[in-house]
């Protein structure tokens, strides 16, 4: 894969032909660079395409765009993501198609997919808004209790704790659907079957 | 993890959401994360993607400035014949530089005939100065109507500990003055004061003697108030200190 387009290879301009408005060649710009660095497999040069498109579209109707890069990521989003869609479906699988579709990033697996979508879906049902949020803040390497005990407003101690108590809900979700919480409980599972 | 906090939380309404400017600022560490905006993050993955890339272009930008030099030792260097006379006219260039910068301040100096103040000394800040203020044919400033009575012409001091002579205006009275200097003329922010006992010592001029102590402050404009003791009667002029 080549390297991200720089931003100044986009050619924003309107349905006329004149630069779009600084706001939105702004907004565009820091749009294309977010999706490149999210979709790093796929091709630059298209995103640079359904970027210029995306800037047109913002032009015309840029007074009723209230917050233009949340606009424009979200259209420039959308349409990684149809294309994607639309690219998964005319996919032929050949004899090294796994290969080739690991290259492209996309995933043929069905049944990772599935597994990381009821993984997330208990994950979601174990950690409530506030655990959302440590991990948040652990993920943004903020691990330190004082990092959390300032954002909750809470004691030392009291982060510490919270951050432990994260810490095993994820690890006992992660480790599978026999293992107990220490406390003779089980973990509550996604596709757990009763009888 | 990440993925989990992207994927399972969309918000395409972004229903709730902050700002952009907000979480921006949040990810460049301009703001403090308070624990509403922080729940929302965690539970929206919108928010938190616009997070992350803020967050990555941020870095990324500091990452592309160039770190401060190390100071490096000098090594000493032995200048080999050829190179003398080269370094000799590098140095006679410098001296002729110099000289042609202080003769053009000279005659700055020089030129600038509506300065009023006469300075007898100049050191550093840590050094006093002594300075002369002549106020005889000056108009004043009482209160807030300063509108009226502009333009006067402007008091210039040092950022240093001043021994300064104040010629009061014509008809001033002798006594005991206090002279403040603050940043606005209700005399609220007095950043100097001192108290002086003016005399009469040229004619029918009336000098204040007082010492000011002007090293923390910051270049500006100011104002210079005298304060008669007996009535306390409070006259202001324009003060610029650099």
């Amino acid at each position: 894969m080549t390297e991200p387009m720089n931003r100044m290879t986009l050619h924003l301009v309107n349905a006329d032909g004149s630069a779009v408005s600084a706001e939105i060649e702004n907004a565009v710009k820091r749009a294309f660079v977010w999706v490149i660095r999210d979709y790093p497999h796929v091709d630059s040069a298209l995103v640079a395409n359904w970027a210029e498109d995306v800037a047109a579209a913002m032009q015309c109707r840029a007074d009723e765009i209230s917050s233009p890069i949340r606009y424009a990521q979200a259209a420039l989003k959308g349409k990684v993501h149809d294309w994607l869609r639309s690219a998964t479906a005319r996919e032929e699988v050949v004899g090294i198609g796994f290969d080739l579709e690991r290259l492209a990033g996309t995933s043929g697996s069905f049944e990772k997919s599935v597994e990381r979508h009821i993984l997330f879906q208990q994950l979601k049902e174990v950690l409530n808004e506030r655990d959302r949020m440590i991990l948040y803040l652990l993920l943004e390497d903020k691990t330190s209790p004082k990092d959390v005990a300032a954002v909750l407003n809470t004691s030392y101690p009291a982060a510490a704790q919270a951050i432990k108590r994260v810490k095993d809900r994820i690890a006992n979700t992660l480790r599978g659907p026999r293992k107990n919480d220490g406390e003779g409980r089980l973990p509550s599972q996604f596709c757990e079957t009763k009888g | 993890m990440k993925d989990f906090l992207l994927e399972t939380f969309p918000n395409p309404d972004r229903k709730g959401c902050p700002d952009e400017k907000t979480i921006q600022a949040i990810a460049e560490d301009r703001a403090p994360l308070t624990e509403a905006v922080g729940m929302h993050i965690g539970s929206c993955s919108e928010c938190y993607a616009e997070y992350r890339n803020f967050r990555k272009d941020w870095e990324e930008s500091v990452d592309e400035t160039p770190a401060p030099l190390k100071p490096v030792e000098i090594p000493r260097i032995t200048v080999a014949p050829q190179r003398a006379h080269s370094r000799l006219v590098a140095m006679g260039i410098a001296a002729s530089l110099l000289v042609i910068c202080s003769g053009g301040y000279v005659l700055y100096r020089g030129s600038n005939q509506t300065e009023q103040v006469a300075m007898t000394a100049h050191s550093s800040d840590s050094q006093p100065v002594s300075a002369r203020v002549d106020l005889f044919e000056s108009g004043t400033l009482r209160g807030g109507d300063e509108e009226s009575l502009t333009p006067l012409n402007q008091v210039t001091l040092p950022a240093s500990v001043v021994h300064l002579s104040v010629v009061l205006p014509r008809f001033s009275d002798k006594g005991t003055y206090r002279l403040n200097v603050s940043t606005d003329k209700q005399g609220k922010n007095v950043i100097a004061s001192g108290t002086g006992e003016a005399v009469q010592s040229d004619g029918e001029k009336i000098t204040l003697p007082v010492t000011l102590d002007l090293r923390d402050a910051k270049a500006g404009a100011y104002f210079l108030a005298t304060v008669r003791g007996t009535d306390n009667g409070t006259y202001y002029y324009p003060l610029q200190i650099r």
